[in-house]
């Protein structure tokens, strides 16, 4: 499947900073990377999302030029790179575990690759002085990769992936070594370097969705060596155009369903689940009787009382979050556990209790049944 | 408690005190004492003021330390290319490297009179090499020969720790692979290059069956010296004198090569760390975050 088909493509005037067209890769004879195709404007966020497995660090591979494509051409700014070797290329790269150099000091490693681009001394040591500030790390110049935390060495590899000005920055699960508060500041911190680099191409590979969502304007959902979905952030997560991004994104409760008037692209419909009827936005041509999912998340939907309208259900479960409850409801029909957040409220029903779960307007969205395989 | 734990060590180091001090001590007595068990230099003013001895000295050094460089370029390069450079059989050449390891020194000079010697398959071949086997250029390029591995096995040990995404991630700052093998690579390597140019050093050093089995004129060193001192013209207490320096000198050069290699390591890009822990204090990478 291709970007233009799956909908959602950035016309671009100018050539993208990184356009990935057909691109396949093998790892011997495994398939690591199947026709996968992507366009990322200057400016522009893009994450690759999905399990592991899924393909998207040998995406990430494959335009940095540390693995060569069976197939497929990489374009960066318009220049096909797919066999320049990665010294040509100019990208900035952060890969999970930093790979800072070890023998080198903060400030040697972020004038690693000035100096080996030549850059005159004076410079060097200007731009490293500028990037070490951007990053919060002048005071740390003259220390080691190996007196660092964590998150200091998260920034050193940021600040040595920029100080060659990149037009592509590639962040390979950057935050994924981190504990979760360091991973929030981290996840801020490079909001505002996003900011600050409103010309360079982000490429994001995460696993983490709460990361895509926070830092991505587009989101590249990916199964199986292959591009499963992508569209803008928050439209891909309203309203998922596939079974697995919807489960995989947010996290949704999918109830099987039947389409009651047909639609030919963005339209409310009616569906009925059950011995229930809702409406439901859809983003696709669904006709009248059509098995369907209906994706409902967890946090628009409420329990009432077992007079109103909406999925007749009994509370089976109660699960405190910290800032909100999870209650876990098995609907009447079809028998199946939906989940419910709710905020932290007094009178909560108990377990056992019968309940009606209340769909807002426009917080349902319908899913085909299959995904593409 | 820490004192119990101590007396673990004296059995082992009683040991080597029986096995090896104390036949050193009685070569390094043997050396002054005459028959009658008299203390006396005169077998020292003997040994070290001949022309034959100092030659030796020359001679072991300069072997041993060409020797020792050679297998740091050959095992080095040989390492990268085999750690580095993807080719079939590459794990082929990485389990005969382990062979050879295995072999005795004198199978390497056997066939390197097979080869260069005046009835050689590079003389049958005319090629004009006639009385090459017997220089200490030919002692040099067998001990390079055979002890290439030793640099060799550590090395590509050393080079198979280094982390994949540190090379890439060099490579996509714009490193030349050259670069990336002087910058990246070398400096993870060192300490695995001075330990196993240690070894070496130490070996060649004391190398004796190689020079012996080639036979090379005017190439005597400290081993073949008390070889033939001690069993050749039955001057046993001249034998331990130059068996007493060798000692000696195999613990100066070793001294100095550590020394040498220290300083490389402070003054140079591989110096190391000095250990401090990282700031793990609560707001130890806030405070940072927010400067």
């Amino acid at each position: 499947m291709t970007q233009a088909e799956l909908g959602g493509a950035t016309r671009l005037a100018a050539p993208p900073a990184i356009q990935i067209a057909g691109v396949t890769v093998h790892y011997g004879r495994t398939p690591a990377l199947v026709d996968f195709s992507l366009d990322v404007a200057a400016g522009e966020t893009v994450a690759l999302l999905g399990p592991s497995g899924s393909g998207k660090s040998t995406a990430l591979k494959a335009v940095a030029g540390f693995v060569q494509p069976s197939s497929g051409r990489i374009l960066l700014g318009g220049r096909d790179v797919t066999h320049e070797p990665p010294h040509g290329r100019g990208v900035g790269v952060v890969v999970q575990q930093y790979a800072l150099f070890p023998h080198l000091t903060v400030a040697e490693n972020v004038a690693f690759g000035l100096r080996a681009r030549r850059r005159p001394r004076a410079e060097v040591s200007v731009r490293v002085r500028e990037l070490l500030d951007m990053v919060g790390m002048a005071g740390f110049a003259g220390r080691r990769p190996r007196e660092l935390s964590g998150g200091q060495q998260q920034r050193v590899a940021i600040a040595r992936a920029l100080a060659i000005r990149p037009n592509v920055l590639l962040l390979d699960e950057p935050l994924s070594a981190l504990d979760a508060a360091l991973r929030a500041d981290m996840l801020a911190e490079l909001q505002r370097l996003r900011d600050e680099l409103p010309d360079v191409a982000i490429l994001y590979v995460t696993h983490d969705q709460g990361e895509a969502l926070a830092l991505a304007g587009r989101i590249a959902v990916m199964r199986d060596a292959r591009l499963v979905d992508v569209d803008d952030a928050q439209r891909l997560y309203r309203l998922p155009p596939s079974r697995f991004t919807a489960s995989f994104l947010g996290g949704a409760n999918l109830l099987p369903a039947t389409v009651l008037d047909g639609s030919d692209g963005d339209a409310l419909i009616g569906v009925r689940i059950g011995t229930s009827t809702l409406r439901a936005e859809a983003t696709a041509r669904f006709s009248a009787g059509q098995r369907v999912l209906v994706c409902l998340r967890p946090h628009t939907l409420s329990v009432r009382e077992p007079t109103a309208a909406g999925l007749p259900a009994t509370l089976t479960g109660v699960q405190w979050r910290g800032s909100s409850y999870r209650l876990t409801c098995l609907v009447d029909e079809p028998a199946m556990d939906v989940h419910v957040d709710v905020p932290n409220v007094d009178g909560l029903p108990a377990p056992g209790q019968r309940v009606v779960i209340a769909v807002p307007e426009v917080g349902a969205s319908v899913v085909p049944d299959r995904d593409e395989p | 408690m820490r004192r119990a734990h101590g007396l673990w060590v004296l059995p082992p180091a009683l040991l080597v005190a029986g096995v090896f001090g104390y036949p050193l001590v009685l070569v390094a007595l043997q050396s002054a004492r005459t028959d009658g068990g008299a203390w006396t230099a005169l077998s020292w003013r003997l040994v070290t003021g001949s022309h034959e001895f100092q030659a030796a000295i020359g001679a072991t050094v300069l072997i041993a330390v060409a020797a020792t460089a050679g297998c740091l370029l050959l095992g080095t390069f040989f390492a990268l290319v085999i750690a580095f450079v993807p080719f079939p059989g590459a794990r082929l050449v990485s389990r005969l490297v382990d062979t050879m390891l295995a072999f005795p020194s004198f199978l390497i000079a056997l066939s390197f009179t097979f080869l260069y010697g005046a009835a050689g398959v590079l003389h049958a071949a005319g090629v004009p090499i006639s009385g090459f086997l017997y220089t200490r250029w030919c002692v040099i390029l067998a001990e390079i020969t055979f002890y290439t591995p030793f640099v060799m096995r550590p090395v590509l040990a050393a080079f198979t720790q280094v982390p994949a995404d540190r090379l890439n991630v060099a490579a996509s700052l714009g490193a030349r692979p050259w670069r990336v093998v002087r910058q990246v690579i070398l400096p993870e390597a060192l300490p695995a290059l001075a330990a196993s140019g240690s070894l070496t050093l130490l070996l060649t050093l004391n190398e004796f069956g190689i020079v012996l089995f080639i036979g090379a004129k005017d190439v005597t060193t400290l081993p073949m010296l008390v070889e033939t001192k001690g069993v050749v013209t039955f001057d046993y207490p001249g034998a331990c004198v130059v068996a007493v320096v060798e000692v000696a000198l195999s613990l100066a050069l070793y001294s100095l090569y550590r020394w040498v290699f220290r300083r490389y390591e402070r003054s140079g890009s591989a110096r190391p760390a000095p250990r401090h822990e990282p700031d793990q204090s609560p707001g130890g990478d806030r405070a940072a975050l927010v400067a």
